[in-house]
């Protein structure tokens, strides 16, 4: 029903028209994705003797699919204020939810370098295993589409092109080194952890330590940061779909 | 046909672009013209359902733009003022993602992307990324997508801005070729006298004249544009209108002209363009 509803062939067009594209012709964008998780993961190495290298290649992951969500916000004030492709295919049948599905798409494609890397790097340190790959897929899917969502959310809040950038390089260094996406999440207080785990990155990264076995996860804490992140993916779509700017008030 | 019944938009900021503007009109292309802030992209913006009205009804082809904003997106194709292609896809990827936005097949997309870019001069080019066209080149994109929508109207705002004279006439043999009906907005008078079947003028959001370029002219038959004197003053130019009998009176110390379009342009304006 929703497949019907949302037009696939745009999705997939846009896909090619801005992912495939920018791996066809700007890898060096692709390479930068990927140099901060890596520079992270190198430092993380260096500094704890390798003894926290499964921490940091589990957070690189999170990052580089987070990464890719908030810095759709750049992506989206681009095209809606310099090159104006939303004016124009606001005037078309598509609607936000297909822009904003093109968009996290051609995105996810754009970053499948990196990811496919980390995933690597998880199996040779035997992190991904045949138990907890469709776990890390759902998790990462809740995670690049609340990611989205809030990019697309507060892309439309941005009034000059200028700040698009900005805001996202701003928001993915704070949301993805700040929680603990890279270190174990009970290295912070508790108090301190819930207080973080409304953040995408933090939910999401409790979920992956304990799905990898990097650390034990309470059931209560493995549940309420599952519901967190599926009612935030949820919400923020319905938000960023309902209130975000697409025909313009 | 398009219509406007009392249409008012006011911005944010208190900015009043659309003043109770009432017209409509049946031409094949009809070209907005006025001066920056007449109220015309925001007009056009509108008719493209990208933009709501603050109040008053617009309908495309009998459809209200608002209430009936999806089947009036299904028969327009609207190119926005300034838009600019993105710059490592090719014009064959932005044409394909935007005929499949309107509902087309990838197998029709692709079919008639290459026809159409065959047809505007880009076919060359068509997998060349688009931050390595030249402005015309990229412009074309634009108006390759205009026809290969094949819409019932389209809505140009400003189609040929920055272009060359070359690029203009390209560009311009193309929209001729269209054969939905147009909604243009310009700057150019000489593109409105190419293009028009019908021209409506605006100012400060308010409707200030309509009609087809030989009408709105033979309202002023009677009349010259005097240049050297006068209280209509262009930067250092200073312009007067005087009846075509009084003209004898100026032959020898100023230039003398027929009115033009962008006599209409300034008069109708209602003041001086420095203003």
């Amino acid at each position: 029903m929703v497949v019907k509803v949302l037009k696939t062939k745009y999705i997939l067009a846009f896909t090619i028209f801005y992912g495939y594209s920018s791996i066809k012709r700007g890898f060096v964008y692709v390479l930068t994705y990927l140099s901060i998780p890596l520079a992270e993961l190198f430092l993380i190495y260096i500094i704890t003797h390798g003894v926290f290298v499964r921490f940091a290649i589990v957070g690189g992951l999170i990052s580089v699919i987070a990464n890719n969500g908030f810095s759709s916000i750049g992506d989206f004030v681009f095209l809606r204020l310099e090159s104006r492709l939303q004016d124009l295919l606001v005037a078309t049948e598509i609607g936000p939810s297909d822009y904003i599905l093109g968009l996290m798409i051609a995105n996810l494609l754009y970053s499948s370098p990196g990811i496919i890397l980390y995933i690597i790097l998880a199996l040779i340190y035997h992190i991904l295993t045949l138990v907890n790959f469709f776990p890390f897929v759902i998790v990462m899917m809740l995670l690049l589409f609340t990611t989205s969502a809030i990019g697309f959310f507060l892309a439309s809040l941005v009034p000059h092109t200028r700040y698009g950038w900005g805001l996202a390089g701003l928001l993915s260094s704070i949301l993805t080194i700040i929680p603990p996406v890279f270190y174990p999440y009970n290295f912070l207080p508790k108090a301190i952890y819930l207080i973080m785990l409304p953040i995408p990155t933090t939910a999401a990264a409790i979920l992956m330590q304990g799905f990898s076995n990097l650390i034990s996860v309470n059931r209560k804490m493995f549940v309420l940061s599952f519901l967190i992140l599926l009612i935030e993916s949820i919400v923020f779509f319905f938000l960023s779909v309902r209130f975000s700017r697409w025909r313009e008030k | 046909m398009i219509e406007a019944i009392n249409l008012t938009k006011v911005y944010k900021d208190g900015i009043k672009a659309l003043d109770n503007l009432t017209f409509s009109s049946n031409a094949r292309v009809v070209t907005l013209l006025g001066r920056n802030g007449a109220g015309k992209t925001t007009l056009t913006r509108i008719l493209s359902t990208q933009l709501l009205p603050t109040s008053g009804l617009a309908r495309v082809e009998g459809y209200d733009v608002v209430k009936d904003a999806n089947k009036v997106r299904k028969m327009i194709a609207s190119i926005p003022q300034e838009a600019k292609p993105v710059g490592i896809a090719s014009p064959m990827e932005h044409l394909v993602m935007y005929l499949t936005a309107r509902g087309f097949s990838f197998k029709d997309a692709n079919e008639v992307s290459r026809k159409v870019l065959k047809e505007v001069g880009l076919w060359e080019v068509k997998d060349k990324p688009s931050d390595e066209l030249s402005g015309g080149m990229k412009r074309k994109i634009f108006v390759a997508m205009a026809l290969a929508a094949n819409a019932e109207v389209v809505l140009l705002d400003e189609p040929t801005t920055g272009l060359d004279p070359y690029s203009r006439l390209e560009v311009w043999s193309i929209l001729k070729s269209i054969k939905s009906k147009i909604v243009l907005t310009t700057h150019y008078m000489e593109e409105a006298q190419e293009l028009s079947d019908e021209v409506i003028l605006l100012n400060k959001g308010r409707l200030i004249a309509k009609g087809s370029i030989e009408e709105l002219l033979s309202r002023f038959k009677d009349k010259v544009r005097v240049e050297g004197v006068g209280d209509i003053k262009i930067g250092r130019l200073r312009i007067s209108y005087i009846d075509r009998d009084k003209a004898t009176d100026f032959i020898g110390k100023y230039v003398i002209k027929p009115i033009t379009l962008e006599d209409m342009f300034i008069i109708y304006g209602g003041e001086s363009l420095e203003d």
